[in-house]
C-alpha cells in the first residue's frame, strides 16, 4: 500500500506569528485601585474629609489587613459612597449601621455577588 | 449470544458504510455544519451569484443572523443601515429597538421607537405592545398604563396588562378589587397576577417607626422584629461593648478621661446607628415583599409579552 | 402592449446596471477585510471576514474561515479562534498545511489557559510536520509543561527546539532554568518570615512600601497594647486590643504570601519571554 502525503510549506490566508502572540501568555494584568476619586469629587469640606479619611485607611491600613468584609463594596466604600449620595449625617449613620451588619451573621437576606464571592449590598 | 453478534456486525457494517459516505464526500459535512451558521442558499457555485453582499437583502438576512445568534451590537449597526436603504422597512424599525432592549440600553431604544413612530393611535397591535413594554422598562408606569387605555389590543390582553401595570404601580388594593371584578377572564397570565396580588395582600409588612422605638429602648431590638437576628446580636454587642468600656474609663479617670471620651462617641455612633438600621431594616423587609411581587410581573413582561 | 411586458425584465437589468457601481461582493470583502489585517486593525478584520464568510459560496469557504479565525486570534478573541481553526484543520486535505491549523489552535487554547486540554490535544495529534513546525510544536509543549509548573518536562521539551551541536544556547537555555529565575521569592518562605517578624516577608518579595507599612502598624498596635497594660491591667488591654492585632498580624503574613507569589509569577513570564527570544533568536 502506497501512503502519499500532501506538503505544502506555508499555510493559506495572512501569515499569523502565533509564537509571537504565545510569548505573552504569562504575562500579569494588574489593575490598580484608585482611593482618590471620593476626594475629587467630594463637594464641601466635611465630606472631603471622610474622603481622606477613606483615602488613608485604603492606604495605609485596609491594605494590611485580612479580607474580612462579607460585603461587596467594602463598609468603607459604602460609607463613602453613602456619604456622597445622601450627605454627611445620613452616610455617617448609613455607614455605621452597615459595619454593625457586617458579621459572620449576615445571611438569608442579601443576594450573592459571585464575581467577589460577597453578599451583594450597594448604596440604594 | 451468536444471534446478538451477528445482528451487531449487521448494524457496525450500516455504520462503515455511512461512514465512508461521510468521508468520500466531505463536504457533505461542511454544509450540514455550516447551515446552522451561515447563509443556507449560499450554498450555490460561485459564478452563478456574484452577488452585492452588502445590499438591502442580504444586509438584513446577515442582521438576523447577528440577532439571533446574540451579537446585538453588531447587529444594532446592521438593522440600522438596512433602514438607511430602506426608510419604508417596519419591521426591521420594531428590530432595531428590540436588538436595543435586548443592549439593555433603554433611553437609545425609545428615542428611536419615538422617532420612528410618533403617532401612538395609528400604530398596529405589536407596535403598540412594544410602546407600552418601552414604558415599563424605563418604569413610567402611569404613561404605560393612558397608552394602553387608548390602545388597540383586545379586552383580555388589555385586562391582564392593566393588572400587570397596577401590580407594577404598587397599588394594591385596587389591584385586587380589578381582579375580584374580572375573574371570568381566561387567560393564566392574568390569573398568575391576580395571585401575585392576593399574596401581597396577604403579606405581614413591618412599621418602620416602631422599629426604631424599639431600638432606641434597647439596642438591637428593633432588628429583632424585623427578624434580623443575627444583625440584632452585633448591635447589641458593638453598642454594649463600647458603653460599657467609656464607664470603666470615666470612673477611672473622672470626665477627662481620654479612653472614656473615645468609647463614648464610639458607642453614641453604634447607638445612633443601630435607630437608624433599624428603621431601615424595616423599609427594607416592605421593599422585599413589594420586590417579590413586582420581579414575577416583571420577567413576564419581559419573557411574554 | 410589447413594452409593458418587457417592463419588469428592463426594470432588473437596468437596476441591476444602478447598482453595479456600488455592488461588494464577497471577494472584495475579503479584500476590505485583508488590508485591515495587514494594517493591524483586526477587530475590523473580523468582522468584515464574518460577514463574508456567512454570504461565501462553498469553494470560498474554507479560505475565508481560516482568514477569519486568525482575524479573531490577533483580536485577542482567542475562544472564537479556537473554534474556527478547529474547523479548518477538520476540513483542510493538505497534511503540513492541515498541522499548521492544528499548532494555530493549540496556541489559542494555551493563550486561553486550557493547558491540559491542549496537553490532550498535542499528544494525540499524529500528522506530518515540517522541521520548522517541529520546532513549534516543542516549543508549545514546553509552553504547556511551563504553565503546568512542571519545569523539568518544559526543559526537557525546550531543548528539543535547539539544535544538538549549538552548545553556547543550551547553556544559555540552562542558565534560564535555574531556581531564582523559576523559584524564587518564595511564598513559603515569606509567609513564615512576616509570621515571625511583620513586614519581613514583604520586604523579602522586594515591596519595600508594604513591608514598612505593616511593620509600622504592628508595631503601634503592640505599643498600645504594652501601653494600656501599664494603665488598666493585661486582662482590659487584651479584650481591647489583642482582636485588632491578630488581625493585622494575619493579614501581614497572608499577604506577604501573596505578593511573593505574584512576583514570582512576574520572574517566570519575564523569563519565559527570554525563552522564547533565545529559541528563535537567529
Amino acid at each position: 500500500m502506497n501512503i502519499t502525503f500532501k506538503i505544502q510549506a506555508q499555510a493559506p490566508g495572512n501569515n499569523v506569528d502565533y509564537i509571537g502572540q504565545v510569548e505573552h501568555v504569562f504575562d500579569l494584568h494588574l489593575h490598580q485601585d484608585n482611593w482618590t476619586a471620593p476626594m475629587r469629587s467630594a463637594r464641601n469640606e466635611a465630606e472631603f474629609f471622610f474622603a481622606v479619611l477613606y483615602w488613608t485607611y485604603k492606604t495605609f491600613i485596609s491594605s494590611q489587613d485580612i479580607d474580612s468584609c462579607v460585603f461587596y463594596p467594602s463598609c468603607s466604600t459604602y460609607m463613602i459612597e453613602s456619604i456622597h449620595k445622601h450627605g454627611v449625617l445620613y452616610g455617617f449613620l448609613d455607614g455605621i449601621d452597615r459595619l454593625s451588619r457586617c458579621s459572620p451573621f449576615a445571611n438569608n437576606h442579601y443576594p450573592i455577588d459571585f464575581k467577589h464571592k460577597k453578599y451583594y449590598d450597594p448604596v440604594q | 449470544m451468536i444471534r446478538f453478534s451477528k445482528l451487531s456486525v449487521f448494524f457496525t457494517g450500516f455504520f462503515g458504510l455511512w461512514l465512508q459516505a461521510q468521508q468520500t464526500s466531505g463536504d457533505s459535512l461542511t454544509s450540514k455544519h455550516d447551515s446552522i451558521i451561515r447563509n443556507p442558499s449560499s450554498n450555490k457555485p460561485a459564478e452563478k451569484k456574484a452577488q452585492d453582499i452588502f445590499n438591502l437583502q442580504n444586509s438584513k438576512k446577515f442582521a438576523q443572523y447577528l440577532f439571533k445568534t446574540g451579537q446585538y451590537s453588531y447587529a444594532a449597526e446592521e438593522f440600522q443601515r438596512v433602514i438607511f436603504l430602506n426608510p419604508q422597512d417596519n419591521d426591521t424599525k420594531y428590530q432595531l429597538v428590540e436588538t436595543y432592549i435586548q443592549l439593555h440600553n433603554i433611553p437609545k431604544a425609545e428615542s428611536y421607537f419615538n422617532q420612528f413612530f410618533p403617532l401612538f393611535d395609528t400604530l398596529p397591535v405589536k407596535f403598540q405592545k412594544q410602546s407600552v413594554r418601552l414604558d415599563v422598562y424605563s418604569e413610567n408606569y402611569e404613561k404605560a398604563i393612558k397608552k394602553l387605555t387608548r390602545s388597540k389590543l383586545d379586552s383580555i390582553d388589555k385586562q391582564t396588562w392593566y393588572l400587570g401595570l397596577s401590580i407594577l404601580e404598587k397599588r394594591w388594593k385596587e389591584a385586587g378589587e380589578y381582579y375580584q371584578a374580572h375573574v371570568s377572564n381566561p387567560d393564566p397570565v392574568y390569573h398568575q397576577f391576580g395571585n401575585v396580588v392576593l399574596r401581597r395582600l396577604g403579606a405581614k409588612t413591618k412599621s418602620p417607626f416602631l422599629a426604631g422605638t424599639l431600638s432606641a429602648v434597647v439596642p438591637g431590638l428593633g432588628k429583632v422584629y424585623t427578624e434580623n437576628y443575627g444583625d440584632a446580636l452585633m448591635a447589641f454587642l458593638f453598642t454594649g461593648i463600647n458603653i460599657w468600656q467609656a464607664y470603666r474609663g470615666f470612673s477611672k479617670d473622672g470626665i477627662k478621661s481620654v479612653h472614656g471620651w473615645i468609647f463614648a462617641s464610639l458607642g453614641a455612633a453604634f447607638y445612633l446607628g443601630n435607630i437608624f438600621g433599624s428603621v431601615k431594616a424595616a423599609k427594607r423587609h416592605n421593599q422585599k415583599i413589594d420586590d417579590d411581587a413586582t420581579q414575577e410581573v416583571k420577567a413576564v413582561f419581559d419573557y411574554r409579552f | 402592449m410589447q413594452l409593458r411586458k418587457l417592463k419588469p425584465f428592463l426594470i432588473t437589468v437596468f437596476s441591476g446596471l444602478f447598482f453595479a457601481g456600488y455592488a461588494q461582493t464577497v471577494n472584495q470583502t475579503v479584500a476590505i477585510a485583508d488590508q485591515f489585517m495587514s494594517s493591524g486593525q483586526f477587530a475590523a478584520a473580523a468582522k468584515y471576514y464574518q460577514r463574508a464568510y456567512f454570504f461565501a459560496s462553498k469553494e470560498q469557504v474554507p479560505t475565508i474561515r481560516g482568514k477569519m479565525a486568525d482575524a479573531f486570534f490577533m483580536s485577542g478573541q482567542y475562544a472564537l479562534a479556537e473554534k474556527y481553526y478547529r474547523e479548518a484543520e477538520t476540513f483542510e486535505k493538505t497534511d503540513t498545511v492541515k498541522t499548521e491549523w492544528f499548532l494555530k489552535k493549540i496556541s489559542s487554547l494555551i493563550l486561553q489557559k486550557k493547558f491540559k486540554f491542549a496537553l490532550l490535544s498535542i499528544l494525540n495529534y499524529r500528522g506530518i510536520f515540517t522541521e520548522r513546525q517541529t520546532k513549534n510544536r516543542s516549543f508549545l509543549l514546553g509552553t504547556i509543561y511551563f504553565g503546568q509548573e512542571k519545569f523539568d518536562k518544559a526543559r526537557e521539551w525546550f531543548a528539543r527546539t535547539i539544535p544538538e551541536n549549538d552548545s553556547v544556547k543550551r547553556k544559555q537555555l540552562d542558565e534560564l532554568f535555574k531556581r531564582k529565575n523559576l523559584m524564587r521569592p518564595n511564598p513559603e518562605l515569606a509567609y513564615w518570615m512576616s509570621l515571625f517578624f511583620p513586614g519581613s516577608g514583604q520586604i523579602y518579595a522586594g515591596d519595600w512600601k508594604n513591608g514598612f507599612n505593616s511593620f509600622a502598624l504592628n508595631g503601634l498596635l503592640v505599643y498600645i497594647f504594652l501601653v494600656d497594660m501599664q494603665n488598666y491591667s493585661f486582662w482590659d488591654s487584651f479584650i481591647a486590643i489583642y482582636p485588632w492585632l491578630q488581625r493585622y498580624w494575619m493579614g501581614g503574613y497572608k499577604r506577604a504570601q501573596n505578593i511573593a507569589r505574584r512576583k514570582r509569577a512576574e520572574n517566570r513570564a519575564r523569563t519565559f519571554r527570554r525563552i522564547k527570544q533565545l529559541i528563535y533568536s537567529p
